[in-house]
């Protein structure tokens, strides 16, 4: 019996993902505004994993009444209004994990935000580059593909810190070690608890297997494997990476599937830096809109 | 109950900052020139001990001419960066005889047989373009599967390198 909290407790110890504490106020300031564009919102809400969690999780619950599930950011917006959007600024909460070093992954404040923004412009630009993914679906998938790491970096610091004593050697990849120590990885975190949100099964799906897309059977592959190469490339390229974020092997075969190559991909590179740069400061402060 | 999991650390965020695809050079003796998160990219330090001249450049990738873009940012390559902060440094006054030349980054992923090389990729070129200009390397800190944020203290040209969860050091 492991002595870690379990799969089980995890989720139940995670009932939001908090947002980044200097962008919910903006997003509440703008709601207050005599006027704002749905383009406005979006571009607050894009900038961080907990807001668009929650967009999504409000846009896609079953008291909606709506077949369709909603994949990104623009399509909940235009479902739930405006309206909608200011209940839910107002009850979310800033979480303080975005203030503080944090243990288990070794991440500086915001470190994780600013790494699945980095992700998400990477998977948007690999998108429109071959074609083969839908750039806004992965956008959102790639905003939110490492959501179970906040929940484990909460629930499981001692077990993480186990986990760092053995990568390399014994375990060559993190995830391996967490499977070992905890039985369960970050991914079955995110898998299960978008999941329990109601999310779109495209998005719970990259969460559940981005690190294996050759896995994947089914119209979800391209999307999978297109945030595959963005999470290599945002980590080639150190935006927010903790202790962790080396430790995870490439799928050749997945890429190769998918008509990738490392010149393609080194030439989506300037491109993602001047995104990147258009959304952080040098300093690594994500940029609101003022 | 879960162990906390906040650090009681202050990040550092104070000195002249260099972004990525960026280069900054200072005279001032007091000035430390700080770059964050390396991951595959080299950050390279030239520095003049005799006058406190120090400069620091964060590149992405070793090659400008495989990139064909209208308007290719010198400090983006290696090719064209590195000659770039050469240059600068010496305008700034350093003498090319005392500076000292450290690189830092280039982390790679696992297993990365044909993808995902550009650490290595920038570390070889690196090793190459620094004997073809004559730079004394007295520090190659680069490779591994770790995220480097480095430090360039202007007065004694020692750099400090931060990594997550790991106790920091000087080189």
């Amino acid at each position: 019996m492991s002595r870690h909290a379990s799969l089980d407790a995890v989720l139940e110890l995670t009932d939001s993902i908090p947002c980044a504490p200097h962008i919910l106020p903006k997003l509440q300031q703008s709601m207050d505004g005599s006027y704002v564009t749905t383009q406005d919102l979006q571009a607050i809400i894009e900038l961080d994993p907990g807001l668009a969690i929650s967009v999504l999780r409000m846009a896609n619950s079953v008291h909606l009444g709506k077949t369709q599930k909603c994949e990104t950011i623009a399509n909940a917006i235009l479902r739930l209004g405006t309206s909608a959007l200011s209940r839910l600024s107002a009850i979310s909460q800033a979480g303080n994990w975005l203030n503080q070093p944090i243990k288990g992954y070794g991440w500086d404040p915001g470190d994780l935000c600013r790494h699945s923004l980095c992700v998400a412009v990477s998977a948007e630009i690999l998108s429109e580059f071959n074609s083969e993914a839908e750039s806004g679906v992965a956008y959102t998938a790639g905003l939110i593909h490492d959501v179970g790491k906040i929940a484990m970096a909460y629930a499981n610091s001692e077990g993480l810190a186990e986990v760092m004593n053995l990568v390399p050697s014994p375990y060559p990849s993190w995830e391996s070690a967490e499977k070992a120590v905890l039985g369960y990885c970050a991914a079955d975190v995110s898998e299960r608890l978008l999941q329990r949100w109601g999310l779109p099964g495209a998005l719970v799906e990259v969460a559940a297997s981005y690190l294996h897309p050759s896995r994947i059977v089914g119209k979800n592959r391209a999307l999978v494997t297109t945030v595959h190469a963005a999470k290599s490339l945002a980590t080639e390229l150190g935006y927010g990476v903790g202790v962790d974020g080396f430790y995870f092997e490439v799928d050749e075969a997945a890429l190769k599937s998918l008509n990738f190559t490392e010149e393609k991909m080194q030439a989506c590179v300037p491109a993602i830096v001047e995104r990147m740069e258009d959304l952080v400061t040098p300093e690594g402060v994500i940029k609101v809109l003022s | 109950m879960p162990e906390p999991i906040f650090q009681n650390l202050i990040p550092q965020r104070q000195g002249l900052v260099v972004g990525v695809a960026d280069m900054q050079v200072s005279a001032d003796p007091e000035e430390v020139l700080v770059t964050y998160a390396l991951g595959s990219c080299l950050g390279i330090t030239l520095h003049d001990p005799e006058r406190c001249i120090g400069g620091l450049l964060h590149i992405m990738l070793p090659d400008s001419s495989l990139h064909s873009r209208t308007t290719v940012r010198p400090a983006m390559f290696l090719d064209t960066g590195l000659p770039l902060l050469l240059e600068t440094v010496l305008d700034a006054g350093a003498n090319r005889r005392s500076l000292r030349c450290k690189v830092f980054g280039g982390a790679q992923l696992l297993s990365a047989d044909s993808f995902f090389r550009i650490g290595a990729q920038n570390v070889d070129a690196c090793y190459t373009l620094s004997a073809e200009l004559g730079l004394r390397v007295q520090v190659w800190e680069v490779s591994g599967s770790v995220n480097r944020t480095i430090r360039l203290f202007n007065r004694t040209g020692e750099v400090l390198v931060r990594v997550p969860a790991r106790p920091e050091f000087t080189r």
